[in-house]
């Protein structure tokens, strides 16, 4: 297999140069979102700097027990950041959306290495730990979009949800339209993007396996299996999660409690 | 029908009423007066068990309200809140909406008794293929209190019915809902053509806090 070509630290530093664009435009608008754009360059560098030290280490042990403690930190980084991006609170989410990852993430790998790719070695590092990264990775949008629209859409429209209840639907007749829109408006983008992909735009891990040396013909494989894993793992995980967490989230009148939603939203 | 013993109910601090009773017979119409801002809406919520803290014991149809009760009480109430901001297109939606729910699925009403029930509320029935945005807030107000009266529940309880609507209109209205002898009515509002015809009237301005 050919080698991809190295970037030597200082072509690297000329790489960072392109920052300056942003932050030029960021200034000369007035967007306040500088410093925000900074320190979200530094934490990528810091973290991506951790995790290919950490890759090394497990592509060198590739131990099953190493890679799947790998696997459930990234499940639960991934549960936090959804929490928190979807302006949900932790004590109602974090839990629900752990378990529902899990279980998620499980069937969609299981089916995808075990079944689809049919490894000799399930938990080699070199399939289970980017392939998971990149599915948990990209679910991460539809989760924050889909769960922030169901409960912020039942939130603001109160009125709505209880005159259901009120005329005598059950709490599944009464969520059910507001599962509807959210599940519309948190797939219609993922959607999109599987119906464009390859033509407008060419996927990051299509891309890695070409610079990697794989031929198109496998690269393209694989990226089928993934945007169907994804949309496979995804939807699962929205569902399961809104099913689990409406277990904490509604009183025993089906009420909505009130500290569900984070105030801040637009901050 | 209701029965509602020495409710106190507080937010922050602030009393809304305080050992307030009220006992509805099977049949009555009863109208919930008061100046706005003591509270109508908050009683009507506390009886759909959407705000369920409060001091004292409420009853509705002989059953306490409760987590175990709650599903059986509100499948026999028809329900019509002050302001319907719903997503649907159509003024069909509005009607049709109550009954997708199961347990209203068997009376869904034919579409010669919406019709007729159109027109007892000066409602033209070529309105029910018009869209929200082509019709005003108070035929909106109205086609809402139509598809109420259309789910036939032992209970209707209607939050300012007529807000939006002129002197002439809110007389038809009250006569024809009133008509309804087996239901029971429960209506807020500070409107006389209301307080004048129902067989009850509780003031809640009486009740408050500053009572």
């Amino acid at each position: 297999m050919e080698q991809t070509l190295d970037i030597n630290y200082i072509n690297l530093f000329l790489g960072y140069l392109l920052v300056l664009i942003p932050v030029i435009i960021f200034y000369h608008y007035k967007t306040g979102l500088i410093k925000d754009s900074l320190i979200a360059v530094l934490r990528m560098t810091i973290q991506l700097t951790l995790v290919g030290l950490y890759l090394e280490v497990l592509f060198e042990y590739n131990n099953a027990w190493i890679n799947s403690l790998w696997w459930i930190i990234m499940v639960i980084i991934a549960a936090f950041t959804i929490t928190k991006r979807a302006y949900l609170t932790r004590r109602f989410f974090v839990i629900p959306l752990a378990i529902s990852l899990v279980i998620s993430l499980a069937i969609v790998d299981a089916y995808f290495l075990g079944i689809v790719i049919d490894l000799d070695y399930f938990f080699d590092a070199r399939y289970f730990i980017p392939i998971s990264g990149i599915i948990l990775g990209n679910c991460l949008k539809t989760n924050i979009l889909g769960l922030n629209t169901f409960y912020k859409t039942i939130h603001q429209e109160k009125v709505r949800y209880r005159y259901y209840l009120a005329n005598g639907a059950t709490q599944a007749e009464a969520l059910a339209p507001f599962m509807r829109e959210a599940l519309k408006t948190a797939f219609n983008p993922l959607i999109a993007t599987i119906t464009v992909v390859g033509l407008i735009s060419l996927p990051g891990m299509m891309t890695g396996q070409i610079l990697g040396g794989s031929s198109p013909q496998v690269a393209i494989k694989y990226q089928i299996m993934l945007m169907i894993s994804l949309f496979a793992s995804t939807l699962i995980s929205v569902v399961l999660t809104i099913i689990i967490a409406n277990r904490l989230v509604f009183d025993d009148y089906g009420n909505m409690k009130e500290n569900v939603m984070k105030k801040n939203q637009n901050s | 029908m209701i029965s509602v013993k020495n409710l106190t109910v507080q937010f922050d601090g602030k009393v809304l009423y305080r050992n307030f009773s009220m006992n509805v017979e099977k049949g009555e119409k009863v109208t919930l007066a008061g100046e706005s801002g003591v509270g109508k809406t908050t009683f009507i919520h506390l009886l759909l068990g959407f705000l369920p803290v409060y001091d004292g014991e409420i009853y509705i149809f002989s059953k306490q309200l409760n987590p175990k009760n709650i599903q059986y009480i509100r499948s026999n109430i028809a329900y019509i809140p002050q302001e319907l901001y719903f997503p649907f297109n159509s003024v069909e939606e509005i009607i049709y909406t109550p009954f997708r729910f199961k347990r209203n699925r068997d009376a869904a009403p034919t579409l010669e008794q919406i019709k007729e029930t159109l027109i007892e509320f000066n409602l033209e029935k070529d309105i029910l293929k018009k869209n929200l945005d082509e019709i005003s807030g108070g035929q909106k107000q109205r086609i809402a209190i139509v598809s109420g009266l259309l789910l036939n529940k032992p209970l209707l309880i209607l939050d300012e019915p007529t807000s939006a609507l002129d002197t002439n209109t809110i007389n038809k209205v009250v006569s024809r809902v009133l008509k309804q002898n087996k239901q029971t009515v429960l209506s807020t509002s500070h409107n006389q053509n209301w307080t004048d015809h129902s067989d009850k009237i509780y003031n809640l301005d009486q009740h408050g806090a500053n009572a």
